[in-house]
């Protein structure tokens, strides 16, 4: 049984996904429904996933974001004020890390669900930790953002065979 | 953004604390747009350490997250309350949306609740009002001295709204959006009409229009009335007795703003007549279809809702 499930409204979620792009990077860009899940990304240089529980209960599932370096140097950038050079590698991580926060609030405040969700904290996800996630979770929605230097992609994921 | 520093006596004391250094480094770049001088900013990691910090350092206005490892931003909120420090400015800048938290934030004190994404503007609009009577209480002297503009065609400039709403709402956290134009078709069923006369002018100088909404939440913030009372009413369309008298005491406190108006500028301006009218009161659609000579708010206030204000001179 599933806990989580998409918004019906997949302009409002994108229209959110675009102003909060703006937001982390001063780049106006627009997000897409991929209704492909073969169009998934297996991992990216910057994984962040945002856990979701059921509010004093069990995971539910979760939203990753999906950056590639380019992208991660640009919303670091423009957060912090720096030019890419003399940006720290924890500078990206912090600035993909905030970008997980507001990304996948956008989709988490519009996910159809009859349960209080309650909002993990961002954290990184690397190739072990997104298998896990992969082995346990399915794609429910996959949002994509086409930049200058590659694409965004924002997933949510609901917990499989919840019973 | 920043178009003249403000300079003070004492140091404005900040400290923001959110778990982010992104974000922090947004929210410092935002204070600095504000323009006071001197500035004094303290950052911390999680509300844990944002407690440590307020013990000493005694910041004049804390910005805080709420999602953070240990101590959220509401969790050290109530704690530094409980600590005694019932009257420290907070503001939240978060994307927690749940309305039972939000109004939780409010009850706690919070002055604002800034929604992430946001832009500067807004972040420079709410710490500009949280202190404001910090400000005036300073001394504070612009250091560029400009003849003080008055925009065009502006009845009631969006400052001095800003600063009549913050003193009639309190410690009461609101957004005034500006430029969001009253129509017709956004009318409530029942709508505040005031007619304002002034000194040099014959006849009505200006008119102020609140629908049902907004006075619901000014006459409610007014009232410190809980979120779920206003809903209520908001739900009803039929603002309470109190509600009523408290915004018609905004009305007349309001008048002070129109004096500042760029249209006509008189020297005093007063509240003549205010009434209930409904959204099919005939002169409405001529009041509103006025296209110069007016200024529109939208007034957003977190687990109230939002409401709308205008005022229109009609003085040739």
């Amino acid at each position: 049984m599933r806990v989580l499930a998409e918004s019906a409204d997949v302009a409002k979620v994108t229209a959110c996904l675009s102003n909060g792009w703006e937001f982390l990077s001063g780049e106006s860009r627009l997000f897409d429904r991929v209704y492909d899940v073969a169009l998934a990304p297996q991992l990216a240089e910057f994984c962040y996933f945002m856990p979701l529980s059921e509010l004093g209960k069990a995971a539910v599932g979760g939203v990753a974001v999906f950056i590639e370096l380019p992208d991660a140097n640009t919303i670091a950038a423009h957060m912090f004020g720096e030019s890419p050079p003399d940006l720290h590698i924890n500078n990206l991580n912090d600035a993909c890390s905030e970008a997980c926060n507001v990304l996948a609030m956008c989709v988490t405040l519009n996910l159809a669900t009859e349960v209080d969700v309650d909002i993990g904290l961002p954290f990184r996800a690397d190739s072990v930790v997104f298998d896990q996630i992969c082995s346990t979770c399915e794609p429910i929605a996959i949002y994509k953002c086409n930049t200058l230097a590659g694409q965004i992609f924002v997933i949510a994921y609901d917990i499989a065979n919840q019973s | 953004m920043q178009t003249e520093a403000i300079h003070l006596s004492t140091p404005l004391r900040f400290l923001i604390v959110d778990d982010s250094r992104a974000i922090q480094a947004i929210i410092r770049r935002a204070i600095h747009h504000c323009g006071y001088e001197p500035i004094e900013i303290e950052t911390a990691l999680d509300g844990q350490q944002g407690l440590d910090i307020i013990e000493k350092f005694l910041p004049h206005l804390v910005i805080t997250d709420w999602h953070m490892p240990k101590v959220s931003g509401l969790e050290m909120v109530q704690a530094l309350r409980q600590m005694g420090h019932h009257n420290m400015r907070v503001g939240f800048v978060t994307t927690e949306k749940t309305p039972a938290l939000l109004a939780e934030a409010v009850s706690n004190g919070a002055m604002f609740i800034l929604h992430k994404p946001f832009n500067d503007a807004e972040l420079v609009e709410a710490v500009t009002a949280s202190i404001l009577d910090v400000i005036n209480a300073n001394g504070s002297q612009p250091v560029a001295t400009p003849a003080p503009e008055k925009t065009v065609g502006v009845p009631v400039p969006a400052p001095a709204m800003q600063a009549q709403l913050s003193v009639a709402m309190g410690a009461i956290p609101f957004r005034l959006i500006p430029d969001d134009r009253m129509v017709t078709e956004k009318l409530t069923p029942i709508n505040l009409l005031g007619l304002y006369s002034a000194t040099d002018h014959k006849g009505v100088f200006a008119i102020g229009l609140m629908d049902a909404n907004a006075v619901c939440i000014v006459g409610g913030g007014v009232g410190r009335l809980t979120p779920a009372v206003v809903r209520a009413a908001m739900a009803e369309g039929q603002p309470t007795d109190a509600m009523m008298h408290n915004a018609q005491d905004f009305m007349r406190s309001a008048a002070a703003c129109l004096t500042e108006s760029s249209v006509a500028a008189p020297a005093s301006v007063s509240l003549a007549k205010a009434s209930i009218v409904k959204n099919s009161f005939a002169k409405l659609p001529e009041i509103l279809s006025q296209q110069a000579n007016r200024s529109d708010f939208r007034v957003s206030v977190p687990g109230y809702g939002e409401g709308r204000i205008a005022f229109f001179v009609v003085a040739a």
